[in-house]
């Protein structure tokens, strides 16, 4: 016989409550999990975007809400609010090696909504590093197709020949982009002219990105692009910044709400270790009896509610894990968040993140435990004859 | 000077805060080491109260409790705790077995708290010791009350005390699980451990060493 041996069998005594007490603190640190993971799938894709976009300065029109920032970043439909002669003017700076405009248009496939970005084919082509996957890319500057993500004519099983329907005209479907890991995945591609003539919008572009030859000089850069118009312009990194801060809120967000989970669980296993302490007070007095230390006594119980901890930091870590890799695609779908869940970009399974939430789970469990073992490590061997 | 292996020098008990129930008054009384007592008296006078004070379950409201040799009013409560484990075995009316536990389990839980490693195999020996080999593994609720209280009484040895204290361990039986239970207890007795029970029984108390008649909180004399 062994304390813990002891604790084992006192635990399981009671199934049903043993069960959903458990599933208390397994709920709570799952919900714990995912919402930190998806947090940290959010803030990778974002990276990752920011990088993919290969850009050092992007262009935009100048406006307050930063949320802008995020929808460069995520392929979501921008005002478009700069004239395109705008880009042949910076592309003419001394020192500018590209300027790469992107009108991004809300449209859909199927009524599901899809980002379509008007693009100056060749140019984009040679920027992005496209590879063709299926069918052929645009045969010229201004041909009435599309071309498609790879991801994304996965998801509505489109091949090269199909048509998809834009303000009820069918457009042929020219090819299928190589995977790039990127938002590109999930996204139609159309000529920059023709998406203006489709969706009757003016000769204006949503942003632009820019590469310079010498990214040591970057305020001259900005500087001469501000020369040309009141634009705003941003560094990838400042970018990236702003995004991230947005991100970083929705985190303290997401962390709110787990906390919520984490404390009413801990509640639960405070309000299970009271009735057990109340229900065995003839037990206790036993084992005082027998010639228990209160310490031990104390032991038992802050045990008993560890165990719980422990067990339910194990279980949440891989529901949350799991409900996290499977709630990523069908997050990704949601406009806001489009850029969760790319392929390859769930959190990769971690010893230490297993480990520091089994950790959490046990130190909470064990401090709700706290006062229910002091409770029951004040009674007296007199409570073997009490409730005798 | 005799070995008294348990003195009390006038206890006191009171019970409650405001209703107060004076169930002791004055106590003195000393046992021999290797003695077997009975505390004998009508009910609600005491008795059980006088053997929780001895082993230590309580704490007298006045007076000294001697156990061999040692005030145990002036130790802490881990102090007296060890002495619970190592020095007394107690045996209750109601038998106060854990429920959710074996019979060995239940001796082998009680040898958790003695400082002395038990030889291996040890709850198997006293369970044969009070005839119940065969109910190693038996839970509590599978079992009548004659095998409950030596298992009982199996585990009040489990860490090999001097002293054994029982309240009326009889109590609850027939009399042919009665005469079972009461062999063992002299038998116990014999191989050298200080018995002290509670008991109605005049039959019984006949057989003791000492007797103690207990009236209203106080030792009848000349018993
Ligand atoms: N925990 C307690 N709180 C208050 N009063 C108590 C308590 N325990 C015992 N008493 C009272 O103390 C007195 C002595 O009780 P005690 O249990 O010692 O009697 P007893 O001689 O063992 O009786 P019985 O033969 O019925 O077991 C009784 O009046 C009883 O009501
Ligand atoms: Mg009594």
């Amino acid at each position: 016989m062994t304390v813990l041996k002891l604790v084992w069998k006192n635990l399981l005594r009671r199934r049903g409550r043993f069960a959903f007490t458990l599933l208390g603190i397994t709920i709570g640190m799952a919900a714990f999990v995912a919402l930190l993971s998806m947090g940290d799938n959010l803030r990778a894709e974002v990276t990752h975007q920011a990088d993919a976009l290969g850009a050092n300065l992007i262009v935009m029109a100048r406006a307050d809400c930063p949320f802008i920032n995020l929808s460069v970043l995520t392929g979501d439909h921008l005002p478009e609010a700069i004239p395109r002669e705008i880009v042949f003017e910076i592309a003419a700076i001394e020192g500018v090696t590209g300027a790469v405009p992107y009108l991004t248009v809300g449209s859909s496939i199927r009524q599901v909504p899809v980002s379509l970005v008007g693009i100056l084919p060749a140019e984009m082509k040679r920027h992005r590093g496209w590879d063709v996957h299926a069918g052929a890319y645009f045969s010229h500057q201004e041909a009435r197709e599309v071309v498609l993500g790879y991801a994304l004519a996965g998801r509505f099983e489109l091949e090269t020949g199909d048509t998809v329907t834009l303000r009820g005209e069918e457009i042929p479907i020219a090819g299928i982009l190589s995977a790039t890991n990127s938002n590109d995945d999930i996204t139609m591609f159309m000529p920059l002219c023709i998406t203006q003539e489709i969706f009757g919008l003016g000769d204006y572009v949503s942003f632009i990105a820019v590469t310079v030859a010498d990214v040591t000089n970057i305020d001259r850069y900005i500087s001469a692009i501000t020369d040309i118009a009141n634009l705003s312009v941003s560094t990838n990194e400042e970018l990236l910044g702003s995004v991230l801060l947005i991100l970083g809120s929705l985190n303290v967000t997401l962390q709110a709400i787990a906390s919520v989970a984490l404390i009413a669980a801990a509640f639960g296993i405070i309000n299970t270790m009271m009735t057990a302490t109340y229900e065995r007070r003839r037990e206790i007095g036993i084992l005082r009896a027998m010639g228990s230390r209160s310490g031990i006594i104390f032991r038992i119980f802050v045990l008993e509610s560890g165990l719980y901890g422990l067990l339910g930091g194990l279980l949440g870590f891989f529901v949350g894990f799991g409900v996290s890799r499977i709630a990523a695609p069908v997050i990704s779908r949601n406009e806001f968040v489009a850029v969760v869940g790319t392929p390859d970009t769930a959190v990769a399974f971690s010893v230490t993140l297993l480990a520091g939430v089994v950790a959490l789970s046990v130190v909470i469990a064990v401090a709700a435990g706290l006062y229910p073992a002091w409770k029951a490590a004040k009674l007296t061997p007199m409570e073997a004859i009490r409730n005798g | 000077m005799a070995d008294y292996i348990i003195e009390t020098l006038d206890i006191e008990k009171i019970y409650g805060n405001k209703a107060k129930t004076h169930a002791l008054r004055g106590v003195s009384l000393r046992i021999p080491r290797g003695g077997f007592a009975c505390i004998v008296g009508a009910s609600g006078h005491g008795k059980s109260t006088l053997l929780q004070l001895i082993g230590a379950l309580d704490k007298p409201t006045a007076g000294r409790i001697l156990l061999e040799g040692t005030d145990i009013s002036a130790m802490n409560d881990n102090a007296i705790s060890k002495l619970r484990g190592e020095k007394i075995g107690f045996v209750f009316q109601a038998y106060n077995l854990l429920d959710n536990l074996t019979a060995r389990e239940n001796i082998e839980t009680a040898m958790l708290f003695s400082s002395q490693k038990p030889a291996k195999n040890r709850a198997e020996a006293l369970l044969a010791l009070v005839g119940l080999a065969d109910k190693t593994n038996a839970k509590p609720n599978e079992l009548s009350g004659g095998q409950l209280q030596r298992i009982a009484i199996a585990r009040a040895l489990a860490n090999d005390p001097p002293i054994l204290l029982m309240d009326e361990p009889t109590g609850n039986l027939d009399s042919q699980s009665e005469q079972e239970v009461l062999q063992h207890i002299f038998n116990v007795h014999k191989a050298g451990k200080t018995v002290v029970m509670v008991t109605h029984n005049r039959e019984i108390a006949a057989k003791a060493q000492l007797v103690f008649e207990i009236h209203d909180g106080k030792l009848k004399e000349g018993v």
